[in-house]
């Protein structure tokens, strides 16, 4: 390799580096690869049924969930925040469940980033949480988000036959259950009018 | 080093810049980027079945800890764990606090032990929340402890270990983990699990 040859590697891969940090700036970075991420189909028949999932055993991607809007909330049993917005996020869930319209359209998932399905569990358990939890013991979807700091949430509309649009991606949890959910179905576009 | 080597490298170097363990928001901006560390970095001087070395530390809490007052009395988890301040570490102790009762059911007591000063650990541990257990510094004389159980890294940072002591000062269990990863939580029970049974 020529000295002008290894000086024109070395400034590419350098501007490709500060292209990658460029490109990590917007909120919705996780948009190019969220549809990568696959998880465990629960063993649970309302879970399945809650997600529209109609395979029983492997695994499934996010966007073979059924149409509508998904929040996903990126968690990690060890996280100091995540524990402490535990129960704000139980009441967006609570939230959702309780408005007709909300229930049959909204899903809410979390995903135990690097924790075990015994660490997923026992954080379930501690902070009872009733909508489905997902493991991530090898480190596949921490991988796929690289940088994500928990908790984490993810908002994006499903269309049901595989495509999807990521409409918000922001860490850090969120202290009003009520105004959080306002502006995910604002965001969302999926109810112009309103729900409330 | 030829240019081709140096370009590879660059090449490695841009791959391998993605963490594998995961990072809590709350630490966000306050924790130094290690980056990937040799696994195990210390000779093992101590084996399962092996007395556990007797020591007293300073505690954040205030005072000192004993590991020989809880003889007769408690099952005792000791958690080394490297450094403040940096990852992994980070997201250990947090995950713990939240377990008191597994603990508990198992007539055992955890101690952290780091070897970074008091007010490192205290500033540390204090976004962590509240913490059941005690946190105690192993910084002077330097990482003594650490030695002692042959967890003491060549830099002066400990490994990220477990071990479990019985009621008798027995040690029941060690775990010299890899440095860049949490000791699954599920293992740390099992062994709790066979202490009892």
């Amino acid at each position: 390799m020529s000295q002008r040859s290894f000086i024109i590697c070395i400034t590419v891969l350098a501007l490709m580096y500060a292209g990658m940090l460029e490109a990590a700036e917007p909120e919705l970075k996780y948009n190019q690869v969220i549809g990568k991420i696959k998880l465990a189909i629960p063993d649970d028949t309302g879970i399945r049924d809650y997600l529209g999932l109609k395979v029983k055993t492997g695994q499934f991607g996010i966007a073979q969930i059924r149409p509508g809007i998904l929040i996903i909330q990126i968690f990690n049993m060890y996280c100091p925040h995540c524990q402490h917005y535990a129960p704000t996020v139980n009441e967006f869930y609570k939230l959702i469940q309780t408005d007709p319209r909300l229930k049959q359209r909204v899903m809410l998932i979390g995903i135990g980033v690097g924790n075990s399905p015994f660490e997923v569990d026992i954080y379930r358990k501690k902070f009872s949480v009733m909508f489905p939890l997902f493991d991530d013991k090898g480190y596949a979807v921490y991988n796929t988000l690289q940088d994500v700091l928990t908790p984490h949430f993810i908002g994006m509309t499903l269309d049901g036959k595989g495509g999807y649009r990521m409409f918000y991606s922001k860490n850090g949890g969120f202290d009003d259950p009520a105004a959080f959910l306002k502006e995910m179905i604002r965001l969302s576009g999926m109810f112009p009018g309103g729900v409330r | 080093m030829n240019k081709v080597s140096a370009l590879i490298i660059c090449i490695g170097v841009l791959c391998l810049n993605q963490t594998i363990f995961a990072a809590s928001e709350v630490f966000q901006g306050s924790i130094y980027q290690v980056g990937p560390l040799k696994p195990i970095d210390s000779v093992p001087k101590l084996k399962e079945g092996d007395t556990a070395p007797d020591f007293e530390l300073p505690a954040v809490a205030g005072g000192t800890v004993k590991l020989s007052d809880y003889r007769d009395k408690k099952n005792v988890v000791i958690s080394f764990v490297p450094a403040a301040w940096t990852p992994v570490c980070s997201d250990q102790w947090p995950g713990y606090n939240i377990v008191e009762d597994i603990f508990t059911s198992h007539n055992a007591i955890l101690l952290g032990i780091s070897v970074d000063n008091i007010p490192t650990l205290y500033a540390w541990t204090g976004k962590m929340g509240k913490l059941w257990f005690p946190i105690l510094s192993d910084f002077w004389p330097h990482g003594a402890v650490a030695d002692r159980y042959g967890v003491l890294r060549s830099n002066g940072t400990a490994e990220r270990a477990i071990f479990i002591i019985d009621t008798k000062g027995i040690i029941r269990y060690i775990n010299v983990n890899d440095i860049n990863r949490r000791p699954p939580l599920d293992e740390i029970v099992a062994a709790l699990k066979k202490l009892n049974s």
